[in-house]
């Protein structure tokens, strides 16, 4: 009962949003945290050890009412400045200082629809789309390379092939129509092509799903080196935490997944985090340090990207030579990920 | 979490079924058949009970349950419909007289332990373990009434509670 009271009141909150001019995304944020919070209280209640498995009474979750709403934004939304970001804010300075210091290392973002996929679906779209923007013929062939590598840690890692082959395959798909845009204007897939995929539920969830498996079977072929990781944000083994919270769909993600998924694909990730959280005693200011704090995940030798790059002979980074590495940057705000456009250093 | 579309199909959804068909039919779980799959999107499967084991009770051993499984149009990325077929469902604190099942790998959103990663094959391997783990023949508390409350509904619209998902 009191779940559902509370329900309908964060179903209140989230259509007041919606109807304002403009979307207090901080609120949101908060509504969204409290939601998770109500949700994980009821849970508690509901499904602790010990209590009867059947069924539960209450209709809608306060986390599908969120989603629901959610789900009315495309998968991948259109490049916007920080200025959009920050008009977001406004009512709030600490977020406004954070984003007023951002904008001197990254020129806009791209949202990302909130429904527990989206560090998969931005890191996807940002590489494939760095891919494209740098017409990088032969990372895309080293790309195709580090699938083939994940291929085999997934066979390794127990899955059917029937549940990876067409995902795979149309992820290669577009990887080699990117190749022949790139080399043949006119013909292959261009920015609207890829973002039209990003924006099919079908492509774009399957996508989804395939970086899923990819990162399960990273994390299982090096389980040595990941169990402590896990036990320290699920408090279970590596097959458990990877059936449970790495493969289904809408499953959130973690610096694990992150870490994962950055040393099976031999692609940096960059997170900016953008939170109310003031560091104090950084910088000496009055108000403590507004500088958002990054934390970049480095690709592992012993990921299977760089086990696929060492087979191919590109052992080492490249970094710095002609267009550079692959790499994806994102913005982080508590429970979300959007994809963010770093500043073009010259 | 719609109910199962047999029209509208995706591509991937069609090409997919027909592969985890094939490999049903090749590779059957232990003690299962496939008796029809018309149309391609409702399978019922013939699912022998577990024989007993050492230092278990031997419950369903003889016994002979059909499974239906309905397939939707988003199916991978959404889980199948899997129930078993009344009247002769087996008596097991998980499983309603109507056949609805509380297994969470049959269900996503919340608590659910549905992944594209899972197949048929492997949830008819799952429930075959699920009822030769089964130490006494009993329905679920409030059997009668859900049973009553629910009538032809699809199971995927109750909200279920999981326990240990061993057992």
């Amino acid at each position: 009962m009191a779940d559902s009271a509370s329900g309908s009141a964060v179903a209140a909150a989230v259509a007041d949003g919606a109807a304002a001019a403009a979307a207090a995304a901080a609120e949101a944020a908060a509504v969204a945290e409290e939601v998770r919070a109500v949700a994980a209280a009821a849970d508690a209640e509901a499904g602790g050890p010990g209590v009867f498995s059947g069924e539960r009474l209450d209709d809608m979750t306060n986390i599908d009412i969120v989603r629901e709403e959610e789900a009315k934004k495309p998968y991948v939304g259109d490049k916007e400045t920080l200025e959009s970001l920050m008009q977001d804010y406004r009512a709030y300075p600490v977020f406004v200082a954070k984003i007023r210091s951002l904008a001197s290392r990254y020129g806009g973002i791209r949202r990302v629809r909130s429904d527990g996929n989206c560090f998969f679906r931005a890191t996807a779209f940002g590489l494939l789309e760095w891919l494209l923007v740098n017409e990088a013929d032969s990372e895309c062939q080293n790309f195709l390379r580090t699938l083939e590598a994940c291929k085999d840690r997934m066979v390794g890692a127990g899955f059917d092939p029937l549940v990876f082959e067409d995902a795979l395959d149309m992820l290669a798909g577009m990887v080699n129509a990117i190749c022949v845009g790139a080399s043949v204007p006119g013909q292959g897939a261009d920015a609207s092509t890829l973002l039209a995929n990003f924006r099919d539920d079908t492509v774009s969830n399957m996508v989804v799903m395939l970086l899923r498996f990819i990162t399960s079977a990273e994390i299982q072929a090096r389980q040595d080196h990941f169990a402590p990781f896990v036990l320290g944000v699920a408090d279970t083994d590596v097959q458990t935490f990877c059936r449970r919270f790495v493969e289904p769909m809408a499953e959130e993600s973690d610096h694990v997944h992150a870490q994962a998924l950055c040393d099976a694909l031999r692609v940096p990730i960059t997170v900016v985090y953008l939170d109310s959280h003031e560091r104090s005693g950084v910088g000496g200011g009055a108000g403590g340090s507004t500088e958002c704090e990054v934390h970049r995940f480095e690709p592992s030798d012993e990921g299977a990207g760089s086990i696929a790059a060492a087979a191919a002979g590109d052992g080492g980074g490249g970094a710095g030579t002609g267009r550079g590495r692959p790499s994806v940057h994102l913005l982080y705000r508590p429970g979300h990920y959007d994809i963010s456009y770093p500043k073009l250093i010259a | 979490m719609s109910a199962a579309a047999p029209s509208a199909l995706t591509p991937v959804a069609a090409r997919r079924i027909q592969s985890e068909l094939r490999d049903f039919t090749r590779n059957p779980p232990d003690g299962c058949r496939l008796e029809t799959f018309e149309p391609i999107t409702t399978w019922i499967i013939h699912m022998d009970g577990p024989e007993a084991t050492p230092g278990m009770p031997n419950l369903y051993e003889g016994e002979k349950f059909r499974l239906q499984v309905k397939f939707t149009e988003r199916y991978p990325l959404e889980p199948p419909e899997v129930v078993f077929v009344p009247p002769h469902t087996p008596a097991h604190p998980h499983v309603y007289s109507n056949g609805h099942i509380c297994l969470d790998i049959l269900y996503d959103g919340q608590n659910g332990g549905w992944s594209p990663a899972l197949t048929i094959n492997k949830v008819c391997l799952s429930l075959r373990s699920m009822l030769a783990s089964n130490t006494e023949k009993a329905r679920p508390p409030g059997d009668a009434d859900y049973c009553s409350r629910v009538g032809m509904r699809s199971p995927k619209y109750t909200r279920w509670v999981f326990e240990d998902d061993r057992v």
